[in-house]
């Protein structure tokens, strides 16, 4: 039987993957970290652990919605368990 | 250009185009084996679209990008909305083509032969995983529906 602390923490947590064509974050399974903390600090860790050199022109989506990095988890309405598709914005020459 | 560094990179650069990667992105490899790189995006929201890298002399040349249908035959008609798929014909193929930087097409049509590959080479986002997102995140706003 859980307690209520126990639950509050578990209503405060979100599992959270990145993916990007340089590997995934965590390898495999997923992180536990609160809602209340900004998306962009996985993603600088995901940077870090697949040794990408640059994101400044990259988009992060959760099931195809464009999320903001320097929000909160539940300030981009996310929760539960989430796969971010981390990668390169569209460039486009424009002949 | 050594076939066997240019499969190399080519290993190198595809060998996390797997797992919950496709599952996220909704792609199916088709091919990925030097030194074709054939990817099919699909959504429930719009037509699906093929594209085949051809990377015979990657990475001294950029990759030579074909837009398809599923089936893979040429997509003479590609979805619009966006100026990463250009839908006039190429100076050179006569086709439709992929007018961003990292495209063969791109840096050998007449409007920017003076923008280098060598320019792009050797960063993530104009690597193989990095133009085929490019090309799936351009594709996501496209305006053509089914």
């Amino acid at each position: 039987m859980s307690t209520n602390t126990e639950k509050e923490k578990k209503e405060n947590d979100i599992e959270v993957a990145v993916v990007t064509t340089s590997g995934s974050f965590p390898e495999e399974g997923f992180e536990k970290v609160s809602i209340h903390q900004k998306v962009m600090v996985i993603l600088k860790k995901a940077q870090e652990k697949l040794k990408i050199v640059s994101t400044d022109k990259w988009v992060a989506k959760v099931g195809g919605r464009i999320i903001n990095p320097d929000s909160s988890y539940v300030e981009n309405n996310l929760s539960g368990t989430i796969t971010i598709d981390y990668g390169p914005s569209e460039g486009g020459g424009g002949v | 250009m050594n076939s066997i560094l240019s499969k190399e990179i080519f290993e190198n650069q595809t060998k996390h185009i797997k797992g919950r990667l496709l599952e996220a992105r909704q792609w199916r490899v088709n091919e990925m084996s030097h030194p074709i790189l054939d990817v099919t995006f699909l959504s429930s929201t719009r037509r699906p679209l093929r594209i085949k890298m051809k990377c015979d002399r990657y990475d001294e040349l950029p990759a030579s990008i074909e837009i398809l249908s599923e089936d893979g035959s040429f997509l003479m008609k590609p979805p619009t909305g966006t100026n990463v798929i250009n839908v006039g014909a190429h100076s050179v193929t006569g086709r439709p083509f992929i007018c961003s930087p990292g495209s063969f097409e791109y840096h050998t049509h007449s409007g920017h032969t003076n923008d280098l590959w060598e320019n792009y080479k050797n960063k993530s986002d104009y690597d193989l995983g990095g133009m085929l997102t490019q090309i799936h995140n351009a594709w996501s706003k496209t305006t053509d529906v089914p």
